[in-house]
This record gives structure tokens, C-alpha cells and sequence, in this order.
């Protein structure tokens, strides 16, 4: 008779079994790393040897191509050589040897003495830049002899360090979330700060006693030391700056706290400076658990200064440095750490600058009260309501460069939001007006420029902080008149800043800057109104202001009321020729764009489902499906197509959601959506046409199925368009009708679709020359 | 996910200031490792962008080299001279970080 093994011996078979399978997992994991490695070495030898026979080798493989300036910026980003990687596992096996035996404490340390040696000596032995190397090597070593320089090295060591847990340029700025963002932000900080707050660079950097008493403000800032470092931070500081403002910010802090605080306001405020001085320690610790909320509460005492300085310093070069140095990142940290910490960190209102006392109060810190210390620089002489103005050309005539109520400030007209004006609508006009801005941004010279500034300043308007991405909710301005949205740039920096009418700085958003939740008190926050089943099936006013103007349109409220929440009836509309065949203007063509944006942000959220035509519903790839080549509503491209191209697509997502089933390539598919904007212009002599706007949404079925009334109309000529278009195809397209109505396919989406089908068939030119004859 | 695999995943997204256990050296020994990570992490960027500069630019990197120039003026002169300079920065210096974190962790 069997009997049952012991319990024991069950565990001990499954404990080998185990075993065994962990050998063999360890062994397929060392096979594809050898495989990797193989991989890597054949492709190192493979671009030796093009580069070798291309003429450019040299002794490490490293291709020398000292030609660099025609090509484009990524051409030549593309043409650096990419470094053989070290052989992980065998460095790791000499280290491994080198540590074995000793005690426990010690093991990590000369672990990391050895591979800090290794990597020295990996360096030197790359031959491309032998002799470039050998000079810096010289050059680095001579920086001790400087006054200062071991400081120096500690702080570039410090930002070089910084950079990498920011993930600056290497982590798409989408794939930061904002936890992430924060633990890394805090975590990078540490670096810099490390090197900031050491003893040997406080001693460098803190400035000699003054003998005399500097009499003003500016004087006070504009030290040489200030200089110095401000000029210093300006370098070294651009490689946190231009690419992540997160670790910048923080980066800078021990800078802000230091030089600004400390010479402004500490020596005004013995209060702030016992409650600094506990600040200064959280700021010093080491741990990643330091407390950036108040770091950003002092910080905001330090933007008022510099608020009321920025008007003054603007044509000194060296102010510009501390500008755009020290100081911008300080103010970056201020604003930003408020968006994220704001419900942690309540602040008094930043706007007066001349207010009696601001209170800032946060959870570790008890209170921090602090009086403004400056004598106001700039002293607007007059002021206007310009709320009430209503011819905005009388007030900043075209080309004027700076305020005309306040000339000593520099603000850019342009930025200042008018009445009807959303934020998108000052960036557009900035870009609009300022080519080099423009070209910064991507314009490429020649493509209309108008739109590239609607493109461009809905992304600013996402990316900076004021639309969510998710939701769609918006920061909008509460009064015209009374705030500018200033886009600056330095270097390849470009941010917002926000001032008053004044000139003083209130804000400042950089790109990656979360949603804005916490409004300013000039904000508001909007979100855009649900859809109802009632609504959808009605013409939505995509026209914003030229419904207001349109016949059977509401009176415009007294407020500012966003356009986009102004119903109005379709006949109504269309009792007046004049009016219909009236072109959208820029302003309105920008709220569409936006609100289809927004539709498409909002799909992916939502189940997919298509209406066959014989009334099944089927579930549908949905706008982030690959549906042709490579293009997709969202997500990146790498295909043939520009970023304008993409741009354009993403907009009139009928031509890449459902409707490439012919799995057209890129360029087919913008080719199909060119021929598109043809015909429409073509037909209503305008793409941006509102009667072609009036129609598109329109059932397609139902409007094919109406008798051609003979007359002249817009909707006369979209049937008859229509019913060619549908002749074309083969096999022949029907739109499909929906259920009920809801879900029938569109006028646009269905144009769509089968002028994808005829560009699939090689019939598409044919049916646009069958057109126009 | 296992705890191995887990343990293993932190110690690489550790960042290089844990990584070195910088936070937990003396200050003097501090201060020289960061700036000799510093420059280890420079000279890789140099190894990627010196082949490919000018002539021209390679002689004025030579002077500011040899003159003992300002590092502002030296980044200066990378930022003006080296499209996407930063971009280049960042790569090498998340190379050095994942390298870094992978031999410790086969070390551990």
C-alpha cells in the first residue's frame, strides 16, 4: 500500500524544483545579455568601419567630422557618436574581487572609489578627444588655483549631477508625473543644494563687508559678488534651466535664499531672519524630505523684490544675467511650488507690491511676516481703467513698443488681455508679431503664419499651465485690461510671465508647469459645458464672438462670458446671406481649434463605438488607434510629415480616427487632406467659410438624401459636391445613418472617408479636376 | 512583480546623490566627489562633442582651455557652439547614473 511522502519531503522536492527553475531563469537572462553585449560590439564595429571607409574613423571609433554647422540642429545632435557602453559585468566582477574580504563599512565606499576610477580612466581612453580632453583635464585641475575654483567645480559637478534625475531631454516631458516631478525635483536639489550650502563655496560667495552703505535698492542687488554669481549661475545654471525648471528652481534655491534674502531682506528683518535661519536648515538638510513649501513661501517675499527691480535692470547686461539667472529660476520656484503645494501654503495676494504687510503661513513653519523692504522703483504717473477702453488701437497703437501709460516698464502691448481675449489669444498676437519668437518656436518662414500662432499658443497655453490636458478646464483672465501674459525667452528658455498693468511680475509659468488649480486672484478657472443629448444633435456655436453678431443670436452679456456658452438657433442664422458667408475671424478660428482639440482629448476617455449601416454597433479602434502609417490622433510622430502637418491633422481628426481604413501612409494621408482643403475652398471659398462650418456636422445621409433645390446656397453646392463625391467611390460609400440619429456619420467625416477611399484608389485627382469642370 | 526584481528597479531609478551615498560622506570628501563626478560626466560630453566641432570652434575651446577660462564663459562656448548641447548633457549624464546603479547593484 502506498503511502503519502511526508509533508517535508514535498517542500524539499519543491524547494529544489524551484531552485532549478532560477538556475535556468539566471541562465536565459546571462544568454541574452551575452547576446546584447555581441549586439552592441558588432554594431560598434560596423560604425567603425563605415567610418572608416567614409574617411572620417580615427583611432576610438569615434567618428571626426569637424563640419558640423550646415547641418540641422538634430542632423548634428544625430551625427555624435554614441559611446560604446562599458562592459558592465566585468567591471563589476573586478570591483567585486577588489572589495571581497573587506568589513561591511567599507565595502560601498571603495566599491564607488573603484568605479569612479574606472570611469576616469574609460574616459581617457576614448581617442577622439584625447588631446580635447587633455586640455580640459588641465583646465579642471587649474580651476583649484582660482579663487573660489574648488567651489566651482563643486557646483558644476553639483549641476551636472542635477541633471541627471530631472531627466533633462531624456524622459519625455509627458511621461513626468507630477509625483514623479516633485520626488525628483527634491531629490536633484540635494546635489546642487550640497554644493551650495557647502562651507568652502559659502565662503567664496559670501560677499565681503560692505564699507559703505549702499543707498539703494539696486545698489544693494548689483553687488560684484551678486554679479558674479549671478553671471555664474547664468552658465551653469542654464543646464538646469533650459530643460527642466523643476530642478533648476529648487537648484537655485540655496542660491535665492543666500543672496537674495539674505542681502534684502535679512539685514531689514530680524524677525524673517530667526525664521530664515530655520528655513536655511531644512533647505541644508540632505534628506528628500526638505521642505520646498517654504523655501517657496521666502521665495515669494524675494519675486516682490524683484518685481519692482525687473523695470529697471532690463537694458543692463549684467542684470539681465542676474534676470535671468538666479533670480527667474527663484520666482519659477516661488510660482511653481505653489501650484503643487497650494493647498498646503496659503499666500497673501502678490499683486500689491506696496501693501503693509504680507502674512505667508505654512504647516512646519508658524508664521512669517514680512514688510515689504524696497523703496518702489517705478511709480506708474498716471492710470487708466483700461477695463473701460474700447478702442485698444488708441491706447497701444501698433508698434509701440512699451506701455504708453507707464513707459519706464517694458510691456509688450501684445500680452495685454483685451475684452474678449482668452490667454491663447495674447500669445497668438506675440507670436504673430514677433517673427524671431515665431521662428523659435518652429515657424519655418513660410508657412501661414497665423496658424502656426494658434498651433503654438494653444500648446503654450497646455503645456504652461493653463489648460489641463485631461480635463480641459481652463485658467481664464477675470478682467481685461488689467494683466499681460508676456512670453520671454532667453536662450532656448521660453516662459510666461504675468504682470500687471504696472509691470510687476505676478507669476511666471514654465513649460511642464502643472494645471494652474490654484488660480491667481486676476484667474478664473472655466470648465467647459458638458454636452447634452440635447445639444449634440443641435449645430454647436463653434464662433464664438460671431455668433453674438449673428442674427437670432442671445444679446452679449454684460460679463465676460465665454462665447463658446452662447446658443443660438441654426435658421435663425441662416436668414442672413451676408452674415453666413461672413469669414470666421482669427479669434474665432482659435476657439474652434481649441474646443476640437478638447473634443479629441475628451474621446480617448470615452468608449468608441461606430453604427454600421445596417444599424449593428461595432466597437471602433478609437482616436488612438494606429489607423494610417504611423499617425495617430495623439502620441508622437516620426514620419515624414512636419510638425504643422501633424499639427493640422490632429485637428481634423476625421481624417485619422475612424476613417483611414485604407491604411493610407503619412504623407497620403495629408496629401488626401490637402485636396480637402481645396475643395472646400473651392466650394465656399474658404476652409474657414461658416456656412462650410455650419454644414459639416450635419448629417451626411440626410443631407444626401435632400433634392437639389436648384438655388445657389451653400448647402446646394455641399449636395451636389457630395453626390459626385459618393459617385467616385468604388465600391460606393454610404454614410452611415446611426441609430435614431445619434451616431450618424457626419458631413466632414464622411468627406473624409471617401476621399481617403478614392486617394486608395488612384481616383482622387480625377474626381477633383471632375469638380472643377 | 517580485521583491528582488522591485529592490532591483529602485537601486536603478536611485538618483546619483544616493547612489555615491554622497549625503553620507564628510564635507571635504563631499564637496571632491561630486565635482569628480562632475568631471567625469563633462568628459564624456566632450568625448561625444569635440570630434564634431569646427576648426575654428576647436581652436577657441583650445584658448578658453588654456587661458584657464570662467566655466560660465566654457558653457557659454558649449551652449552657442553645440545644438541640443543640453540634451547631449542630460543623455551622458543619466548614462553614467544607469551605469553607475547597474554595477553597484550586480556589486550588492
Amino acid at each position: 500500500m502506498d503511502q503519502e511522502p511526508p509533508k517535508d519531503i514535498n517542500k524539499e522536492e519543491r524547494k529544489r524544483e524551484l531552485q532549478k527553475q532560477l538556475a535556468e531563469a539566471r541562465d536565459r537572462q546571462r544568454q541574452r545579455d551575452d547576446a546584447d553585449r555581441d549586439d552592441s560590439r558588432e554594431l560598434h564595429k560596423a560604425e567603425q568601419e563605415r567610418a572608416a571607409l567614409m574617411g572620417t574613423g580615427n583611432p576610438s571609433g569615434y567618428p571626426v567630422d569637424n563640419n558640423f554647422s550646415p547641418r540641422e540642429e538634430n542632423e548634428w545632435y544625430k551625427d555624435t557618436p554614441t559611446r560604446q557602453g562599458m562592459d558592465l559585468e566585468a567591471l563589476a566582477q573586478r570591483i567585486q574581487s577588489e572589495i571581497t574580504g573587506l568589513p561591511e563599512e567599507e565595502r560601498q565606499q571603495r566599491a564607488i572609489e573603484l568605479l569612479l576610477a574606472e570611469k576616469e580612466a574609460w574616459n581617457e581612453e576614448q581617442g577622439g578627444a584625447k588631446e580635447g580632453l587633455r586640455k580640459f583635464d588641465k583646465w579642471w585641475d587649474g580651476l583649484e588655483k582660482t579663487k573660489g575654483g574648488v567651489a566651482l567645480k563643486a557646483l558644476i559637478g553639483g549641476a551636472l549631477i542635477t541633471a541627471t534625475t530631472v531627466g533633462l531631454g531624456v524622459a519625455p516631458v509627458s511621461l513626468l508625473g507630477v509625483g514623479f516631478r516633485l520626488t525628483s525635483r527634491v531629490a536633484a536639489a540635494t546635489g546642487l543644494n550640497m554644493a551650495l550650502t557647502s562651507e568652502r563655496v559659502r565662503k567664496w560667495l559670501t560677499p565681503k563687508e560692505d564699507t559703505g552703505s549702499p543707498k539703494t535698492l539696486k545698489e544693494k542687488v548689483l553687488t560684484v559678488q551678486n554679479l558674479k554669481y549671478a553671471a555664474m549661475i547664468g552658465g551653469a545654471g542654464l543646464i538646469f534651466m533650459m530643460g527642466g525648471a523643476q530642478v533648476a528652481v529648487v537648484g537655485a534655491t540655496g542660491m535665492a535664499l543666500r543672496f537674495g534674502v539674505n542681502q534684502i531682506i535679512e539685514k531689514r528683518t530680524k524677525a524673517l531672519e530667526e525664521k530664515r535661519k530655520n528655513l536655511s536648515i531644512r533647505a541644508e538638510s540632505l534628506q528628500d524630505n526638505f521642505d520646498i513649501n517654504a523655501l517657496a513661501a521666502h521665495l515669494e517675499v524675494f519675486e516682490e523684490e524683484y518685481g519692482k527691480l525687473s523695470a529697471s535692470l532690463t537694458r543692463n547686461k549684467w542684470a539681465k544675467n542676474l534676470v535671468n539667472g538666479a533670480i527667474t529660476v527663484g520666482v519659477g520656484l516661488g510660482t511653481m511650488a505653489v501650484a503643487h503645494h497650494g493647498a498646503d501654503t496659503t499666500h497673501a495676494p502678490k499683486e500689491v507690491p506696496d501693501k503693509p504687510a504680507a502674512t505667508v503661513t505654512h504647516p512646519h513653519q508658524p508664521e512669517v511676516t514680512t514688510r515689504p523692504t524696497a523703496e518702489p522703483v517705478v511709480q506708474p504717473k498716471e492710470e487708466v481703467d483700461t477695463s473701460k477702453v474700447t478702442d485698444w488701437k488708441k491706447v497701444y497703437p501698433p508698434g509701440q513698443p512699451t506701455h504708453p501709460i507707464t513707459p519706464e516698464v517694458t510691456l509688450n502691448p501684445d500680452a495685454i488681455i483685451k475684452p474678449g481675449d482668452g490667454i491663447e489669444s495674447a500669445f497668438i498676437r506675440q507670436i504673430e508679431h514677433n517673427d524671431a519668437l515665431a521662428t523659435k518656436l518652429g515657424w519655418d518662414g513660410e508657412s501661414d503664419l497665423h496658424k502656426f500662432a494658434q498651433g503654438e499658443a494653444h500648446r503654450m497655453a497646455r503645456d504652461y499651465g493653463y489648460i489641463d490636458k485631461t480635463t480641459g478646464e481652463e485658467v481664464r483672465v477675470e478682467s481685461a485690461g488689467k494683466i499681460a501674459y508676456e512670453i520671454r525667452t532667453e536662450g532656448d528658455k521660453i516662459e510666461v510671465i504675468e504682470k500687471s498693468i504696472k509691470g510687476d511680475i505676478l507669476d511666471t509659468h514654465e513649460k511642464g508647469n502643472a494645471f494652474e488649480k490654484e488660480t491667481d486672484k486676476y484667474e478664473k478657472l472655466w470648465t467647459k459645458p458638458e454636452e447634452t443629448a440635447n445639444n449634440i444633435l443641435k449645430p454647436t456655436n463653434t464662433y464664438g464672438d460671431m455668433a453674438k453678431d449673428a442674427p437670432g443670436a442671445l444679446p452679449e452679456s454684460a460679463d465676460t462670458t465665454p462665447a463658446e456658452e452662447v446658443t443660438y438657433q441654426k435658421s435663425e442664422i441662416y436668414k442672413d446671406d451676408a452674415w453666413r458667408n461672413r469669414q470666421a475671424s482669427e479669434e474665432e478660428l482659435e476657439r474652434t481649434r481649441r474646443e476640437l482639440l478638447e473634443k479629441m482629448g475628451t474621446k480617448t476617455e470615452q468608449p468608441h463605438t461606430e453604427t454600421s449601416m445596417n444599424g449593428h454597433t461595432e466597437p471602433s479602434p478609437g482616436p488612438e488607434a494606429q489607423v494610417g502609417g504611423h499617425l495617430q490622433p495623439k502620441g508622437d510622430y516620426s514620419g515624414d510629415l512636419a510638425p504643422r502637418q501633424v499639427e493640422a491633422l490632429r485637428l481634423h481628426s476625421e481624417f485619422i480616427q475612424n476613417n483611414n481604413t485604407y491604411l493610407l501612409s503619412d504623407s497620403e494621408l495629408w496629401e488626401t487632406y490637402e485636396a480637402s482643403r481645396s475643395d472646400l475652398r473651392f466650394l465656399f471659398s474658404s476652409e474657414n467659410s461658416i456656412a462650410w462650418h455650419e454644414l459639416d456636422d450635419m448629417n451626411a445621409s440626410a443631407l444626401l438624401t435632400q433634392v437639389d433645390s436648384g438655388t445657389d446656397s451653400a448647402q446646394d453646392h455641399l449636395v451636389r459636391y457630395l453626390h459626385v463625391l459618393q459617385n467616385f467611390t468604388e465600391p460606393k460609400l454610404e454614410p452611415r445613418r446611426g441609430i435614431l440619429g445619434i451616431g450618424a456619420e457626419h458631413v466632414k467625416d464622411f468627406m473624409a472617408r471617401a476621399m481617403i477611399q478614392l486617394k486608395h484608389n488612384g481616383n482622387l485627382e480625377v474626381f477633383q479636376e471632375s469638380i472643377r469642370k | 512583480m517580485s521583491t528582488n526584481k522591485q529592490k532591483a528597479q529602485e537601486e536603478v531609478r536611485k538618483n546619483i546623490i544616493n547612489l555615491f551615498e554622497i549625503d553620507k560622506l564628510p564635507e571635504e570628501k563631499r564637496e571632491e566627489t561630486i565635482a569628480r563626478i562632475g568631471k567625469i560626466i563633462f568628459q564624456t560630453v566632450l568625448v561625444r562633442v569635440l570630434p564634431l566641432l569646427e576648426e575654428k570652434d576647436l581652436a577657441e575651446y583650445n584658448k578658453l582651455m588654456t587661458d584657464g577660462a570662467a566655466p560660465d564663459a566654457v558653457l557659454d562656448f558649449f551652449f552657442e557652439k553645440v545644438p541640443l548641447f543640453l540634451e547631449i548633457v542630460a543623455e551622458e549624464t543619466e548614462n553614467f547614473r544607469r551605469e553607475s546603479a547597474e554595477i553597484l547593484r550586480r556589486i550588492n
